[in-house]
């Protein structure tokens, strides 16, 4: 049933309902009432007629009568038939004609007596047209009825207009919009929306239509981006069988569409396929995983082509694999340039490789007679005592030095502009590295008349973890520099935190050097970061230096996420400036193999121990002999691998020192071996290297447990063995001078550890600052006597010095050592 | 000579009053409306031949009339036959014009069903007339069925002439008296029902009879209007409702026959 006769049908109901309504129940109950009503007042209206003709009657004026009674008659001949006037005895005095007083349809008799003086004259009888007379009512009626109909009709004819123009119409129009839509005219105008159900049910449409066009776009673009692609794509059911190819498809294979679609995509693959190892394939895909290989196909023409294949499972709904994409790329030509790519690039790494022979082959000739060249003139020193000879070895050790740093500074340059230079992530104790740096560059500030002091913040973390040797590399540089570059004054090394985040672990450190020298002119504070600038009008002959340490060091604070800042006045002083950001910080009880603090070998004394010193060149052997002369060591002596492993299986060395290139057998082979056999496997052994390419990931990942880069010094070589060596140190030999206490392990009990850290520490903060002579002596005795059990001599030691001090009245000696008792006790660990 | 003076300022008064207004009654045999109707254009003739003022004087009844004629009221006056004769008595009025070409006579009728056939059938029976004075209908049969036929019939008067036939149709009378003329005005389903078993004694018909102080000169006048009427085929039909069909000259002397009846014992005075 349509909309319009669904809308309609209420008002044809409705009028049905009008219908019996009015003329079944209605009309017959008015018709009632109104024949009661016609009765009521015909009746009174002949009995007023009869009174007016009382006199005809009585007076037997028939003529009078009948005039009065027709004119009556003609007036009501509408509703009146038939009107009777019968006298008392009988008489029919009108009309002239006898009445029958027959019933008629629509009629009703009705009588009215007349009487004249309370008698009888006779009766009217007249017949009443009920019709005529209820016909006004019943046109009312019939009038209200068809008025009914008419606004009906009228509701049902606006209903059908107002439900063509708002539902129908629109409906229609979007019908052949949705037609027009579906054979893909998307520009097809939809009608205009109003605002009521259909205007809303427009809009949604519009907005199904938009979607369905972004959709059609999509799909239309993804259609041509696949058809168009320059790789093959093809789809296939879940069985296997083409469903869709593209033209690239058609072009790389040769198979014409309508050949393809519909076969099986195996019947397309080349012979060959068992050996490309296709039968994985299926597998792989059953499990929904994608599918990649490289192969051979083959064209229709039988010609063969590599190909890249990738085959990834198409899912429905529910997850189930409803077909496969086969994506191949023609990889013949790629193939073909990563063929000759590769012959390039075997010969580029075969040139890069014989250059970095080169270099290590040149470093390691350099670095070996310079070994000899520092080595016996550091021995010598102490040996001369001319002082023309004296100042002549002098020159010869600092001409080596500095053509070392020179050659040290060029391969580090080199190796980080080749990208060769990696950090490494180490443990670093700042305050360790600060107290070396203290020992090392204090001395020759002191010689030069100036102050060298050390500010480490409180909230400094103890622990960090970074690289090394690159930021002690980096601050050596600036403190270098700032020693070189300043007569008068001093030096200062601040460092403190700047940034200390303890959820995340992290921390930037701020290391500033600052000093009171000739300073930098603002025009050339950029300048000297780069590699052999240096300021101009600087002398080179008053300062040397090669020009190289300001870039190096500000490429190491990059490469270690860090900055350098300048800050100088000229003639007044320069202010470097290091942070290292995002530092982890590193507890103290993770710190487990802490790097050996700087020692001097006057100062140390191995344990009973046997060496192997493995090295093809007498001069190396000769060298690192003397620098072991006084350190209860017994030396033995290979002059390459094989004798090396010999020897350690013979002799079970405590420690072996090798040099990595020799010949008959590199120190690689050799330690290879050593570690290789079960009687020598725990033998430290340590490279003794000139190679600029021995670095950390070398050691880790060969059998080397160390190494000493050549040419050898000899602390660093005190340094590394102490780490292999059980050691004492000379306290006998300890000077009471200002680099006392640098510190060094001294394994100490727990108690004793307890009694220094808890009750000594407080008695000393106590005193320190009471400028009360016998309060310090108390503390210098008490010092004595409860640490006298332990037998730790350096404490003795420390103990009589201050006593000796309060003697001689050495205030300024008494403040130094008190100052340094908290970094005396540092030095101590738990045994 | 005071004498001739005032014969004189009464001619003129007369003249004058003439002049003014001449009063025409007519005896009321139909309703006002109808007489009005009948004799409004005759009268507006005779005021344009004669430079006279006629006024129409209206009578609700017979016996309204018949006081009003009596005293003398009317200049000109239409009236019956037995009228004429009492107002010649009374007043000296006279006959001046009259139908010629009829006479007036009474008709008694019967259901035209009824055995009844001759005046003798009627003693003891109902008979309706119009009223007790109408000359042709009721006061020349009454005298004739008193004097001429010896017999007693229940009189029943009932107003006029189409009463009396209605009443015997309807059959509340045996018979009942009227004129030719009324009888012919019937309808034809009224004439079939009746039947005429007798017709009295004939006479002249209503005149115009005038006051005796009616200037001559003015009954000349009227006189000649009504004969200009009668020639004129229009104006002759005015005369015709009347009813004058035949205009001719009447006398005193044309009523004589009438005088001898002795209508005066029947006449009913009210």
């Amino acid at each position: 049933m349509s909309i319009k006769l669904k809308l309609i049908l209420p008002f044809i109901l409705g009028a049905i309902i009008v219908s019996i309504v009015i003329n079944t129940i209605w009309l017959p109950k008015h018709k009632m009432k109104v024949i009661e009503k016609i009765t009521f007042g015909e009746t009174a209206y002949l009995s007023l007629l009869g009174e007016a003709v009382v006199p005809s009657v009585l007076s037997l004026d028939l003529a009078n009568l009948h005039a009065n009674l027709d004119q009556i008659v003609l007036k009501k001949k509408t509703s009146w038939e038939e009107l009777s006037f019968i006298d008392a005895d009988g008489f029919q005095l009108y009309p002239l004609e006898k009445t029958q007083f027959i019933e008629k349809s629509g009629y009703h008799w009705i009588e009215a007596p007349i009487n004249s003086d309370g008698k009888n004259i006779g009766v009217f009888k007249v017949n009443v047209n009920i019709n005529q007379l209820i016909s006004g009512d019943v046109k009312d009626i019939k009038s209200l009825e068809y008025a009914i109909y008419i606004i009906l009709m009228l509701f049902s004819i606006m209903s059908f207009f107002l439900q063509y123009i708002f539902i129908s119409q629109p409906i229609q129009k979007t019908s052949v919009a949705v037609s027009e839509i579906a054979k893909g005219n998307y520009n097809y105008a939809l009608p205009v929306s109003s605002k009521d159900e259909i205007g809303l049910f427009i809009d949604s449409f519009k907005k199904m239509v938009d979607s369905l066009k972004d959709r059609e776009e999509n799909l239309r673009k993804f259609n041509k981006a696949i058809n168009d692609s320059g790789h093959s794509i093809s789809i296939t059911d879940h069985e296997g069988f083409l469903q869709y190819v593209n033209k690239s498809f058609v072009e790389e294979t040769g198979y014409e569409e309508n050949e393809v679609i519909g076969q099986n995509i195996v019947g397309f693959s080349p012979d060959g396929n068992k050996e490309n190892g296709i039968n994985d394939m299926w597998e792989s895909l059953s499990k929904g995983g994608q599918w990649k290989k490289e192969m051979v196909n083959k064209r229709k023409n039988g010609e063969k082509y590599d190909v890249s294949l990738s085959v990834s499972p198409i899912f429905d709904e529910q997850d189930k694999i409803e077909g496969y994409v086969f994506v191949q790329i023609d990889i013949t030509q790629q193939k073909k340039l990563t063929r000759q790519l590769e012959q390039q690039t075997k010969k580029a790494v075969d040139a890069n490789k014989a250059k970095s022979e080169f270099i290590a082959n040149m470093s390691h000739e350099i670095r070996t007679p310079l070994n000899a060249v520092i080595g016996f003139s550091e021995i010598l020193m102490p040996e001369i005592d001319d002082e023309e000879n004296k100042k002549c070895v002098e020159a010869i050790k600092t001409a080596g030095n500095n053509l070392l740093q020179l050659i040290n500074d060029i391969l580090d340059l080199s190796k980080i502009e080749a990208g060769m230079l990696s950090l490494s992530s180490d443990p670093v104790s700042i305050s360790t590295m600060m107290r070396e740096l203290e020992c090392v560059y204090a001395q020759s500030a002191k010689s030069k008349g100036l102050n060298f002091i050390i500010e480490l913040s409180p909230l400094l973390p103890e622990n960090i973890i970074c690289d090394e040797i690159r930021l002690r590399q980096s601050l050596s540089n600036l403190i270098g520099n700032a020693i070189k570059f300043t007569r008068e004054g001093g030096i200062r090394l601040c460092v403190k935190e700047s940034y200390v985040n303890n959820n995340s672990g992290l921390v930037n450190v701020e290391f500033k050097v600052k000093d009171t020298g000739i300073g930098i002119p603002e025009d050339q504070q950029d300048l000297i970061f780069e590699s052999f600038r240096q300021q101009n009008g600087q002398s080179n002959r008053d300062y040397g230096g090669t020009g190289l340490g300001l870039s190096i060091t500000k490429k190491f604070v990059e490469m270690m996420n860090g900055e350098i800042k300048l800050k100088s006045v000229k003639n007044r002083g320069s202010e470097f400036t290091i942070i290292l950001k995002d530092l982890l910080i590193l507890d103290s009880e993770k710190v487990t193999d802490m790097i050996p603090k700087t020692v001097f070998n006057d100062k140390i004394d191995f344990q009973q121990a046997k060496i192997l010193i493995v090295d093809d060149a007498k001069l190396n052997r000769d060298l690192l002999k003397t620098f072991l002369l006084n350190m209860n060591t017994q030396v033995i002596e290979a002059v390459n691998g094989e004798e090396a492993v010999f020897l350690s299986q013979q002799s079970k060395p405590g420690i072996i020192l090798m040099d990595i290139r020799m010949p008959v057998m590199d120190g690689y082979r050799a330690a290879e071996l050593i570690k290789a056999n079960q009687c020598t496997a725990d033998i430290p052994i340590i490279a003794t290297t000139a190679s600029v390419h021995m670095t950390d990931i070398n050691i880790k990942y060969s059998n080397f447990d160390y190494y000493i880069a050549k040419p050898i010094h000899l602390k660093n070589l005190v340094l590394v063995m102490t780490k292999f060596i059980n050691s004492k140190i000379k306290i006998e030999e300890i000077k009471t001078n200002d680099d006392f206490i640098i510190g060094y392990d001294i394994l100490i009990n727990s108690e004793l550890d307890y009694l220094l850290k808890n009750y000594l520490l407080s008695y000393w903060k106590e005193i320190k600052d009471s400028n009360d002579f016998e309060k310090i002596a108390e503390f210098s005795i008490k010092l004595q006597s409860e640490t006298r059990k332990y037998e730790c001599q350096l404490l003795n030691q420390y103990s009589e010095s201050l006593q000796i001090s309060i003697e001689k009245f050495d205030i300024l000696k008494i403040g130094d050592l008190l100052t340094d008792f908290p970094k005396l006790i540092e030095g101590f660990k738990v045994a | 000579m005071k004498v001739l003076i005032k014969i004189c300022y009464c001619s003129l008064f007369i003249s004058l009053t003439y002049a003014n207004e001449i009063k025409v009654g007519v005896v009321p045999q139909f309703d006002h409306r109808t007489i009005q109707s009948i004799w409004e254009p005759i009268l507006h003739e005779l005021e344009l031949d004669n430079q006279l003022k006629y006024k129409l004087v209206g009578s609700p009844s017979i016996s309204d009339f018949e006081v009003k004629f009596e005293k003398g009221e009317f200049d000109f006056v239409y009236l019956n036959p037995y009228h004429l004769l009492v107002a010649h008595q009374k007043q000296g009025y006279y006959p001046i014009l009259r139908d010629i070409g009829r006479e007036l006579y009474g008709i008694i009728v019967t259901k035209s069903n009824t055995p009844i056939e001759s005046i003798e059938g009627l003693n003891d029976k109902k008979v309706a007339f119009p009223s007790p004075n109408a000359l042709g209908a009721a006061l020349i049969p009454r005298a004739e069925f008193a004097m001429k036929y010896m017999i007693s019939p229940i009189y029943l008067y009932v107003n006029s002439h189409d009463s009396v036939y209605l009443n015997v149709i309807l059959g509340k009378v045996d018979a009942g008296g009227g004129v030719q003329k009324t009888f012919n005005q019937q309808p034809e389903y009224i004439k079939n029902k009746l039947k005429i078993i007798y017709e009295t004694e004939r006479v002249a018909p209503h005149p115009i009879a005038v006051h005796p102080r009616v200037d001559k000169g003015i009954v000349e006048g009227f006189k000649r209007t009504f004969y200009k009427c009668y020639r004129n085929e229009v104006k002759k039909i005015w005369l015709e409702k009347i009813p004058i069909k035949v205009l001719g000259e009447a006398r005193i002397e044309d009523y004589n026959s009438l005088k001898e009846m002795g209508l005066e014992s029947f006449y009913v005075r009210k």
